[in-house]
């Protein structure tokens, strides 16, 4: 069975919206059908051999033409969803039209209706080396670079090795702008024995992106518009390949533990690697002369992270005896309290570290600090680097002070963690918190898929997202004082997570005062103008 | 020199040589010439910038290389007496090494330097690697992406086998593209997998092998020629009927369901191990539209170290299997050594292998002489040591029948095997000559006079360059020597041996003993 998801509703001509099944419940006996056609949301032309489902569990497939037909239908609302590999279901994330997928009240029999699949794209290319010649086995990354929780991100979307032509295809790509990064081979194998298994000469290049620059803010981007194939072919210089050799101390014998060879700059960390899995013993094949930053982990027994980094040059030779020894990072702690005279011990809160550091994001993503009645916490086994640091609170309560030693943590929204000594991390919650309701006049197309923003004037904490239905949003547990309030289609790029990006905002919008225990008012005439 | 080689679940490439290789003396130091040349094996013209390295077969450090001239001919002098093994390379070749003559397993003869060495006018016939693509589509012509292409080869290693050597996915156009291929004797299969996440009503892929059957076992082998561009389309059916095995509970293999793989495995061409069917991570628990017939279900995770396999019999309704698998017969093994070094177990590893199998079962002796080895499906296994001072010399098993040698699994219940390992070996060494002088290349057999052709007792070894060859380290006893320029013999086959006793040596190796003697090549009965 095809599992539905089904998130928005459509108006349909057909039926007036508002119907449920309960409205239907008593009708029974009469059975109807339901036909019409899947077509490319691009180009309109019919998409044959599609899944077609219902949210019933029924399913079927278009024919040649893209017509499909269900029959001995029950008045009820159904969902409906076309799928097929190369399109974008719709109802998926990421979607790129607002038609989420279909929902039909059927009290008659119901013929010619559409449902639009959008195309996606691809990017395919030749890696060659200075010599022209075809560089095979290299690995080739579709990244995208976006704004998630307004912090810009690098996300991989994919990645594909090159063939014995130097060819590679990155397929099942939304329309949109991609960096896309060569690099050397990556495979990660284990072993049990005294040498890995030979492999072949692999090529050792410095990681390049489409374009020719190794960096990826002055990367060439790949503009791919709904199933269109774009081409980016990639030169790169081969280097004179070494080994780094050595083992990983305290190393759980026979599980999985991942080594990763980064240099820097969005470099996530791909590397040719062979572990011995009896003995931790290791060799990373393929590296070329730099500066590099050696990282390896296992979960122990529990789900905790182990892990040792360590820099290594490697200049016109291969490296031995690197020893890695893992252990758990520090545990960064805190307390939570509520400066209120209610006596909650335990309103609820939780601070989420999200690393800044490309490897470690990936690795560990956010952590999530989770309060004991006694309202201490503690995040287990944070490693060393810089983080963001957020908080969720509810029920009516809002951070009113968040201290890391003398750091502000509203104010910077950052924290470094070092190797040794952490400073204990002190929680206010307060709960004279008030709210704010808003709303959009106009135009009607723009009060759905939209955003709305509040922004605290003196830009000394984090600002609060909301999401705009039917033209209406709305923001709960917010501090008192004043702020400004913007709204912007889906999808805007604006870094509001950023400090500097946030008291830029700080002026503009409209001015909203929140006061303890009311409901503030804010109307806005359109969307606000969309940042540079 | 000797090598074995033991076929392992292939999602990466599984290959995992278990070297039981004899030790070579290198004696005495002096100025001796290894010299050659490297030409193309199919045109037979000179290769110039072939990259020559020779290598101790002892490990010793002192690599010695160099590169061929426009004219193919390559020179390293001088050259300390030895045991050498000699790799060559080139952009838009295949490395190999001297003497092997088969690029899937790691066979090859050592190049031997001193004063009655022949390391002198070497011929090195590079390969160009082949490359084998197609398109897989449907009966109605479309493309099918994210279908699974095995390539599975045939070796002959001690007896004729089928490995996985490599798995790509077509992408969404349906094609793929396997590459930097050995000239070889291979075969094709295609799966498709169920779609992520989606456990479809609408009817699903019949595993397919090349060339347009369902049936593993008649396959059509594709005889792959250096630097070939062989084609392999698929136009694959759906199921009419069939039933589904659904796995259900926690795997429990290490990493988490994260990393798990449930692969159904199927008897191939030539009594091989195939997929009939894979579940990578995160797609669901249930194979749609398995044919009946016997399966092994594989669980491992997806570096393939980690497997446990379990028997599945497919009738004519749906199958559940229950996970952790139902009391597996858990493998435990002592290793003692006698007449020997306890020490010399450091860093051996004992592993139980069938014939072309599917599960990864080396594993490393600990110091105290135990093993445990991951659960496996019934069957008959042989019992291989990766040591290069003991051979084994006796085992007896708790709770499994020992047959010629080899251990027979039971459906269930723990077994144990006692394994004495010694370390008395005896040593068989001489020449091999054909009426025209010293036979490089040649296979030579040293099988047991009991039992010839008993897979833990029999031994091949491919003739050095000067037709030298040497056992190391096998257990005392009469055996019966013989070599033959067929060097696809599969002397583990006592069938295959058989016709060539009549004209051999018998000999009688001693604990301890060092035995040296010359024998004539048979020619093939």
């Amino acid at each position: 069975m095809i599992r539905l998801m089904i998130r928005t509703v459509l108006s349909l001509t057909v039926v007036a919206l508002g119907g449920t099944s309960i409205l239907f419940a008593g009708q029974t006996g009469r059975q109807f059908s339901l036909s019409g056609s899947v077509v490319n949301a691009v180009t309109a032309a019919p998409v044959p051999y599609a899944s077609v489902a219902l949210s019933n569990g029924s399913s079927t497939e278009t024919d040649a033409t893209g017509a499909f037909q269900f029959s001995g239908l029950e008045a009820n609302v159904y969902g409906v969803m076309a799928t097929k590999a190369g399109f974008v279901p719709a109802g998926l994330p990421g979607k790129e039209v607002p038609e989420d997928g279909l929902e039909i009240s059927l009290t008659a029999s119901v013929a010619n209706i559409v449902v639009k699949l959008i195309p996606l794209g691809a990017i395919r290319g030749r890696v060659v080396d200075g010599a022209g010649e075809p560089v095979q086995n290299a690995t080739v990354t579709a990244l995208r670079s976006t704004v998630v929780y307004g912090r810009r991100q690098l996300q991989m979307v994919n990645l594909v090795q090159t063939n014995d032509l130097g060819d590679y295809r990155i397929s099942g790509l939304l329309a949109g702008k991609y960096l896309v990064q060569a690099a050397g081979t990556t495979s990660h194998n284990a072993y049990y024995g005294e040498k890995p298994p030979a492999e072949g000469a692999t090529d050792a290049f410095a990681p390049t992106y489409f374009g020719g620059a190794h960096r990826a803010d002055a990367a060439e981007l790949v503009s791919l518009s709904p199933g269109q194939e774009a081409r980016a072919d990639i030169a790169v210089e081969l280097e004179t390949e070494h080994v780094i050799r050595g083992r990983i101390a305290n190393y759980r014998p026979n599980t999985k533990a991942t080594l990763l060879l980064s240099s820097g700059d969005g470099d996530r960390g791909l590397a040719s690697v062979a572990l011995e899995y009896a003995t931790g013993r290791f060799e990373v094949h393929g590296v070329r002369d730099g500066v590099y930053r050696l990282l390896a982990y296992q979960n122990n027994g529990g789900q905790q992270l182990v892990f040792d980094q360590r820099t290594i040059e490697v200049t016109g030779h291969d490296v031995a005896d690197v020893v890695l020894s893992l252990a758990s990072a520090a545990s960064v702690k805190g307390t939570v309290q509520a400066d209120d005279s209610t006596g909650n011990r335990s309103p609820r809160f939780q601070m989420q570290l999200v690393p800044q550091d490309v490897v470690f994001s990936e690795i560990t993503g956010p952590a999530w600090s989770n309060p004991a009645k006694n309202g201490s916490f503690e995040i287990a086994s944070v490693p060393p680097g810089k983080y963001w640091v957020d908080f969720e609170s509810g029920d009516g309560y809002y951070v009113a002070s968040a201290r890391a030693g003398d750091t502000d943590l509203l104010a910077t929204q950052e924290i470094a963690i070092g190797e040794g000594g952490r400073p204990p991390i002190e929680i206010v919650l307060r709960n004279d918190s008030g709210t704010v309701r808003g709303m959009i006049d106009s135009p009607p197309a723009a009060k759905t898929d939209a955003i709305a923003l509040l922004v605290p004037e003196s830009c000394s904490r984090h600002a609060i997202v909301g999401y705009v239905a039917s033209g209406v949003f709305g923001f709960a547990d917010v501090a008192p004082g004043a702020y400004r309030v913007y709204a912007w289609r889906q999808g805007v790029e604006l870094e509001y997570g950023l400090p500097n990006t946030l008291c830029a905002l700080a002026h503009g919008g409209v001015r909203v005062e929140v006061e303890a225990g009311r409901e503030a008012t804010v109307r806005l005439l359109d969307l606000s103008e969309e940042p540079k | 020199m000797k090598t074995r080689w033991l076929p392992i679940l292939g999602v990466v490439i599984g290959c995992l040589p278990v070297s039981i290789a004899g030790q070579k003396q290198v004696s005495g130091a002096g100025g001796y010439r290894i010299s050659g040349t490297a030409v193309n094996s199919v045109t037979g013209a000179p290769l110039g910038q072939v990259h020559i390295v020779a290598a101790r077969d002892d490990g010793a450090a002192g690599q010695l290389d160099t590169t061929t001239g426009a004219d193919g001919k390559f020179a390293i002098e001088p050259v300390p007496a030895g045991s050498w093994s000699l790799t060559a390379e080139r952009k838009g070749y295949l490395r190999q090494v001297y003497g092997q003559r088969d690029l899937n397993i790691g066979t090859n003869s050592s190049v031997i330097t001193g004063p009655k060495g022949a390391s002198e006018n070497l011929l090195l016939p590079m390969h160009q690697p082949a490359a084998i693509s197609g398109k897989v589509v449907d009966e109605r012509g479309e493309p099918v992406p994210g279908a699974i292409i095995h390539l599975l080869v045939q070796t002959i290693s001690s007896r004729k086998q089928v490995m996985i050597r490599k798995v790509v996915a077509t992408d969404d156009q349906g094609d793929y593209r396997l590459f930097d291929l050995p000239p070889t004797t291979c075969y094709l299969s295609a799966v498709v997998p169920n779609p992520m996440g989606v456990i479809s009503e609408t009817a699903g892929f019949v595993p397919q092998y090349y060339s347009n059957t369902a049936d593993a076992r008649s396959a059509a082998p594709i005889q792959l020629k250096p630097g070939a561009e062989f084609v392999a389309n698929f136009a694959l059916w759906r199921a009419r009927g069939g039933v589904s095995v659904t796995v259900d509970g926690d795997t429990g293999v290490e990493g988490g369901n994260g990393s798990q793989l449930l692969v159904l495995v199927t008897e191939g061409p030539e009594g091989s191990s195939v997929s009939a069917a894979t579940l990578g991570p995160g797609q669901g628990t249930t194979f749609s539209h398995i044919q009946l017939r016997r399966y092994k279900l594989v669980v491992g995770d997806l570096e393939s170290i980690n497997t446990l396999a379990e028997w599945v019999e497919v009738g004519s309704q749906d199958v559940t299997v229950t996970l952790p698998m139902a009391d597996p017969p858990e493998i435990s093994a002592t290793v003692r050594v006698v007449d020997g070094d306890p020490a010399s177990l450091r860093g051996a590893t004992l592993a139980l292998a069938s014939f072309s199998d599917v599960v990864n079962s080396i594993r490393p002796i600990l110091p105290d002489g135990s093993v445990k080895i991951a659960p496996m499906p019934s069957g008959r296994y042989e019992i291989v040591l990766g040591s290069a001072q003991l051979y084994v010399k006796s085992v007896t098993a708790r709770n499994a029948r020992m047959v010629d040698g080899m251990v027979e699994l039971p459906e269930s219940g723990a077994v144990r095997l006692d394994i004495v390992a010694a370390g008395d070996g005896a040593s068989v060494s001489g020449m091999v000559s054909s009426g025209r002088g010293p036979l490089s290349g040649a296979l030579v057999v040293l099988a047991p006079r009991k039992q010839p052709g008993d897979p833990t007792d029999s031994h091949g070894y491919q003739a050095d360059s000067d037709g030298s060859f040497k056992f190391s380290n096998i257990k005392p006893g009469e055996y019966y020597l013989f070599a033959t320029d067929d060097w696809q013999l599969e002397w583990g086959d006592p069938a295959k041996v058989k016709p060539y006793l009549a004209l051999a040596k018998v000999v009688k190796a001693d604990p301890r003993g060092t035995l040296e003697t010359q024998i004539e090549v048979s020619r093939r009965p």
